[in-house]
Order: structure tokens, then sequence, then C-alpha cells
């Protein structure tokens, strides 16, 4: 099996555990792809090293992580920039109450 | 006036679609944090053993049993109230050191789950806003 097969089967897995968790994270997957492609190469050479199934199940959970990191930063930029958004809208609200 | 209803309109709106952050926490983080923690709880436990005594012990698997809670109940508040930087975090790499020394992990995997305790703690601190 290549590491772009390993990848997606690997991605496949993370994206049914969230899905048992209630959560679509279609948005989010593409930033994990990259992610899992390094992971996975690193996994490729432990073949046959005691534990790896152990890494395997491993990995999987590190892009879990990563995708909850990306999406929680992401989230939080979103806020801040309502936060300005709000901000401004405070300001005229209060411009428009002194000037009523 | 009628600018001002306007501006008090917008507030409300920005207002309900706000705090996207605090959502991601709990529905995306949490969850993955609480999934990968499965792993994480027994590397803990396997760190513990380079500590001297019970004494030094207990402390560290009582903290280590309050983030399995924490993050079981989705509390955000109680997760980050769990000491990980200073007694879980060390004893999980302590625990695949020892993994590793024992022949347990061979170096590749014992990287990929020093990767996954490192992650773990990224995804702690971004909980609690720090990174």
């Amino acid at each position: 099996m290549s590491i772009p097969s390993v990848v997606e089967t690997m991605l496949q897995s993370v994206k049914d555990e969230a899905k048992a968790q209630g959560r679509d994270i279609t948005d989010n997957l593409e930033a994990a792809r990259e992610y899992a492609a390094i992971r996975m190469a690193n996994l490729a050479r432990a073949i046959g090293e005691p534990g790896y199934l152990e890494a395997v199940k491993a990995v999987r959970n590190a892009i879990l992580l990563r995708l909850g990191i990306n999406a929680t930063n992401s989230a939080d930029a979103i806020d801040t920039r309502l936060q300005g958004i709000l901000q401004g809208a405070l300001i005229m609200g209060s411009r428009a109450l002194l000037g009523a | 006036m009628m600018r001002l209803r306007t501006a008090v309109l917008a507030t409300i709106a920005i207002f309900a679609s706000a705090c996207a952050g605090a959502k991601a926490r709990e529905n995306v983080l949490l969850p993955a944090m609480n999934t990968a923690y499965e792993q994480v709880l027994p590397l803990i436990v396997k760190g513990t053993e380079s500590l001297p005594s019970w004494n030094e012990r207990d402390p560290v698997l009582a903290e280590a049993e309050a983030m399995r809670l924490a993050l079981k109940s989705g509390d955000v508040a109680a997760v980050i109230a769990v000491d990980w930087d200073f007694k879980l975090h060390p004893s999980a790499l302590e625990g695949v050191r020892l993994r590793e020394k024992a022949g347990e992990l061979g170096p590749i995997v014992a990287a990929e789950f020093v990767n996954l305790v490192e992650e773990f703690d990224v995804a702690y601190q971004t909980l609690r806003g720090v990174k």
C-alpha cells in the first residue's frame, strides 16, 4: 500500500472517529492531510518495530488533536475579528446615543 | 435614534454569532483530547514508576484521574484546572522513555508517542488560551 493511500485510510479512520463523536471535520480535513502525510511517512519507517500497532493509534490520535487545535485557532481568529466589529458597533451606538 | 437601534441590533447579532472559539474548544478540541487521553493516561501511570515513593506517585496518579474525569465531563474549566504542565506532562514523557528502555517501543514508535504527548500539550495550552 502506498503512503498516499495509507494517509487516506488514516484520514478516513480519523473522519470516522470524529463522526462517532458527532462532528463533521470535512472543512478541516485538508489542513490535516499534510500533517498526516508527515506522520505516516515516519510511521512507514517503523514497520516491524515493537509497539508498531500502538503507534498507528497514536498517529490517529495526534491527527485528531491537530484537527481540534486548528479548528480552535481558526475560531479564535474569527472571535478576534468579531470583537473588532463589535467595538465598532458600540462606538457607532454611543455616538448615535450622544447625538440623539 | 434609528442609528442607535441599528447599532444595538448589530451588536445583538454579533453577540449571537460570537464565541466561535469557545464552541470549538468544547465541541472539537475537548472530544479529541478525551480520545487521545486513553493513550496518554497509561504513559503517565508508567512514568510514575520512576518516582522514588508513593508519596510522590500518589499526587500524580490523582491528578491523572482528575484529568480523565474532567475530559469525560467535557468541562473546560475542570480540564485546565488540572496540573498538566508540572505533573502529568513530564510523567507521560517519562513513561515513553521507560517503555522504550524496556524494549516495548522501538525508537521511531517512541518518537510517535512523544509526538502524541506534545500534541496533547499543545491542545491543553490551546484549551487554556495560551497557544
